[in-house]
């Protein structure tokens, strides 16, 4: 490489620069004292010198830019072709150019040969090993295809989700789920299936469910018990409550035979539907506790599909595609004997209801149902491309068979006539799998829908599915948001899908429904749920490309947030509404210390075994390597049920005093116009704006003030609090105009503290409504008056 | 199997009265029933019906059925429906719009209409309760008489 003659020089100037630096910081006078040292340490000698000639040479040879060499040229000598002909060049140029060419040649070839050709790229087999690799570490849902040629998707939970529709407006959308039907795919929420006796899957839940004083009503409440109808229940760390909230869910208890009639010694099911961000934390929570209840738990993810219907339309769309598979044997005769109504009966008699909201919350039905491919109507152009008709002949002539049974008589003896409506197929792991294995294919369901009778249950030749059929109720009266949910087996989820949107229902996005949660005042889970550490990671990802674009954009051009007192535009920050520290990530962790010290020594060393294996086996990703880590909580909580309805009715009592880490969820309307925007702040009202509340006679009369701020702001929001004589008691995590109820209206969450100070100042002061109180759009200054109401 | 169910309509009207065990009082405690009522059954609405609700604007009403009535050719007539409370706007409002519109023909209908109501249960050895509780409804046809 280099000769040793050089290698020599360079050695003499190194050994000097490397000795001076140690000397030069004391002083001139050590230098004199500089002795040349008498050997030299090759290796490192050698070392050293290898390292700078490597990257001498790199630098030497890698091309720092990418131009072209005729890009050396200044632009008035350059011509055209010359990027590809060199003979354009001037000859000291031709031979890198003619180099580059060659290389770029070879870059092209390279790719060339990689690519097929669209033809062989479009083939099944190519497309579906195509489809297994895009959705490795997203998951697609049964419908994806289908939504991704519609609507904007989004990379959410381990899933990609369909984010919102493109081509159709909000208020088409809310018109939609109000008047028609609206269709959403929740099939990305998984199930867990809980098996045991049913006394122990009470304790249970009795360790994971907030305790009884707080709740309405448990999993053992004789109304979910029998199976009859779906219940929700939400989920809190074992002895965490009130902190370390988890998720929301829904149960539903498997309803049996009417032959096993020994409830208490027979081993029962429970389905329980978890959001999927959340899985992973309470199937951890639920193993640990299995193994000491002799209860095993499973996921059923990928086993059954959930589709949402919402609107008044939702029971008559579903009438055009459900219809219960017939049986050449008359079963009837069994059933009197039982005198109880099978699933089919009461179908075809709640066929003439007109609304789902009339049924009780969370009835169950389930319908062992023909393919809806034979049974839906397409439109005429559709079924003549695939050569069939657009009614097929059989469903012309329905005999609905009138009965004697009135609906409401069915409704109100659900519980007598109707227990054995719920027994279904689908809770068997057999039957799911051959409902899967053995689906008729398109093209002849294209043929059979041109015949004129329907195969019965059992001539038969294909599976048929069973649907379980779920009530679902509004929060709003006169039944907006009520509908079905329908849980189908795997594999049958696009048939189902294509049948309900040739009927007339309208596919919606993560977003629409948010929207429709929020006409309804419900808080969507995670977005809304502020007590939760998935809350944090969907703002962060949903945040990030806002962030970005804040930053991107020039001062002049952008809201100057701080000029309005606002530190927290993107993202609310309750730890500043509670005047806790900031960056206090968890305090809530000398607390979980000491209970797991008292615990472990009341319980056996075989749990703490049994929770090490855990962590050695399926949830070491999860784990990681510290286990709280991923187990902890925010340091607040919200106060959810009964004990925040008690907040304020004791409001004036002295004894019982909110905690200062806790939240309540308020339901916010604007008193004249306006609409609260999210991560808007709520802000309390002062003597002045009460007295002036007093003195006008009509509350739209009342107007919006300007924000006093300070006239120098302080960069630190803490300062900004303690500074503030109004301060901010809370902040709008969702909010828009309601076109449900005409008035802008919001979910937002506030101190539970300075929550019950309000009602205790309406109550003192004697004004209406005691809910008085402001809030701060994040890009103005001015307070819009707002009514705040507690929500349990 | 009519003679059977016939027979199960015996069987209901015996358990309507079990189900009188639980107490009024009982269910009307805010403390053991939560009170829902379900929404009312009726026939799917056409254009020409109008619904009053009993918190709903009395003169958004009255522009709605002159909107229907006078403005549309193709329709003849409007059924106002009001159930329960709402008898009396209804009325109001077939008896206002006889006064403003001229050779109006104003032909009202009782009848009886089913609520349900539902009764959740706050404590888990309660049993739900669901009644049928029996409301007074008006169905009133105005016709334009040309």
């Amino acid at each position: 490489m280099s000769s040793p003659k050089n290698d020599k020089s360079t050695s003499k100037s190194t050994t000097t620069t490397t000795t001076t630096p140690t000397t030069t910081p004391v002083g001139n006078e050590k230098k004199k004292n500089f002795v040349v040292p008498r050997k030299i340490d090759i290796n490192s000698f050698i070392t050293a010198r290898k390292i700078e000639i490597s990257k001498f040479m790199r630098d030497f040879k890698v091309k720092k830019c990418n131009s072209r060499a005729f890009q050396s040229l200044p632009r008035y000598l350059r011509r055209r072709t010359m990027s590809h002909n060199i003979y354009r060049l001037p000859i000291y140029l031709r031979k890198r150019a003619q180099r580059e060419i060659e290389k770029s040649e070879k870059q092209s070839m390279a790719q060339a040969e990689k690519r097929n050709v669209r033809k062989s790229r479009r083939r099944p087999a190519y497309l579906l090993r195509d489809y297994n690799r895009r959705q490795k570490q997203f998951k697609w849902l049964e419908t994806h295809i289908w939504h991704a040629k519609r609507m904007k998707m989004i990379n959410l939970w381990n899933y990609r989700v369909a984010q919102s529709i493109s081509g159709k407006g909000v208020r088409a959308t809310y018109r939609a789920s109000s008047h028609y039907s609206t269709l959403y795919d929740a099939s990305y929420h998984i199930c867990i299936e809980i098996t045991g006796l049913q006394n122990s899957i009470i304790q249970l839940f009795k360790l994971i469910s907030p305790p009884l004083s707080s709740s309405e009503t448990t999993i053992a409440s004789r109304i979910y018990i029998n199976g009859c109808r779906e219940g929700s229940v939400n989920i809190y760390y074992p002895n965490r409550f009130p902190f370390h909230f988890i998720c929301p869910s829904r149960f539903l208890w498997k309803q049996e035979n009417s032959g096993a009639l020994n409830l208490d010694s027979h081993q029962r099911m429970l389905w329980l539907w978890v959001h999927p961000s959340v899985v992973d934390q309470v199937m951890y929570i639920l193993e640990l506790e299995s193994i000491r209840l002799s209860v095993t738990i499973k996921s059923l993810q990928d086993h059954l599909l959930r589709f949402e219907l919402t609107g008044s339309k939702s029971h008559q769309i579903l009438n055009n595609v459900l219809k219960p598979l017939k049986s050449s044997n008359a079963t009837s005769t069994n059933n009197n004997n039982n005198s109880q109504l099978t699933s089919e009966q009461v179908w075809n008699v709640l066929g003439q209801l007109r609304t789902s909201s009339t049924l009780v919350t969370g009835t169950v039905l389930s319908l062992d149902t023909y393919d809806p491919r034979l049974i839906c109507k397409v439109s005429e152009e559709i079924s003549l491309q695939v050569g069939s008709v657009s009614t097929p002949p059989y469903m012309k002539n329905q005999d609905n068979t009138p009965s004697n049974l009135s609906m409401n008589d069915i409704i109100v003896n659900w519980n007598k006539i109707c227990s054995q409506v719920a027994v279904s197929k689908l809770w068997s792991e057999n039957e799911r799998k051959l409902m899967k294995s053995n689906i008729q294919t398109n093209h002849s369901c294209n043929q059979q829908r041109k015949t004129t009778n329907l195969p019965t249950r059992e001539s038969c030749k294909y599976s048929s599915p069973t649907v379980m059929l779920i009530q679902r109720d509004g929060a709003l009266t006169r039944g907006y948001g009520s509908g079905w949910d329908i849980i189908i087996p795997s594999g049958w989820g696009m048939q189902f899908w294509l049948g309900l949107i040739y009927s007339g229902c309208w596919a919606i996005g993560l977003f629409d429904r948010d929207r429709s949660l929020l006409e309804q005042g419900l808080p969507s889970f995670p977005r809304d749920y502020p007590d939760t550490l998935v809350s944090r990671d969907y703002y962060e990802t949903l945040n990030k490309d806002l962030i970005e674009k804040y930053k991107r954009t020039p001062p002049a051009k952008k809201t100057n947030y701080l000029l309005n007192g606002i530190y927290f535009p993107f993202e609310p920050c309750w730890n500043w509404i509670l005047n806790l520290p900031l960056n206090q990530s968890i305090s809530f962790d000398d607390n979980q210390t000491t209970t797991n010290t008292t615990k472990k020594s009341d319980k056996n060393e075989e749990e703490d075994e049994v929770e090490q294996q855990l962590k050695k086996k399926k949830h070491k990703n999860l784990l990681g390597d510290s286990k709280e880590t991923n187990f902890k909580s925010q340091n607040y909580f919200v106060y959810r049920g009964n004990m925040a309805l008690m907040l304020v009715s004791s409001s004036l009592e002295q004894n019982v005093k909110p905690n200062e880490r806790g939240l309540v969820r308020v339901s916010i309307k604007m008193m004249n116009g306006g609409k609260p925007l999210p991560n808007s702040v709520i802000y309390q009202p002062l003597n002045k704006d009460v007295e002036i509340l007093k003195s006008i006679k009509y509350q739209k009369n009342f107007r919006s003030r300007e924000i006093e701020l300070p006239k120098k702001m302080p960069t630190n929001p803490i300062d900004f609090y303690n500074q503030q004589e109004r301060k901010p008691i809370g902040f709008v995590v969702n909010g828009e105009q309601s076109l449900a109820r005409g008035v802008g209206s919001g979910i937002g969450y506030c101190s539970a503290i300075q929550f019950t100070e309000l009602h205790k100042n309406a109550i003192e002061k004697s004004y209406s409504p005691s809910g008085f109180a402001y809030i701060q759009n994040p890009k103005s200054k001015l307070l819009d008056p707002v009514i705040l109401t507690i929500q349990p | 199997m009519n003679e059977n169910v016939s027979n199960q309509q015996d069987d209901f009207m015996f358990d309507d009265n079990d189900d009188l065990k639980v107490s009024e009082e009982d269910l009307n405690n805010p403390y053991l029933y939560c009170y829902k009522r379900r929404t009312a059954q009726r026939a799917k609405a056409n254009a020409n019906d109008v619904y009053i609700a009993n918190n709903g604007q009395f003169i958004l009403y009255v522009k709605r059925c002159k909107k229907l009535l006078l403005q549309q050719e193709n329709c003849k007539e409007v059924v106002i429906h009001g159930l329960g409370a709402a008898i009396i706007p209804a009325i109001k409002l077939s008896l206002y719009l006889q006064k403003k519109i001229p050779n109006l023909v104003v032909s009202p209908n009782t009848g009886t209409e089913e609520i349900i109501d539902q009764y959740d249960p706050l404590r888990d050895d309660l049993e739900p309760v669901l009644r049928i509780r029996r409301c007074s409804s008006i169905h009133i046809r105005l016709t334009l008489n040309q």
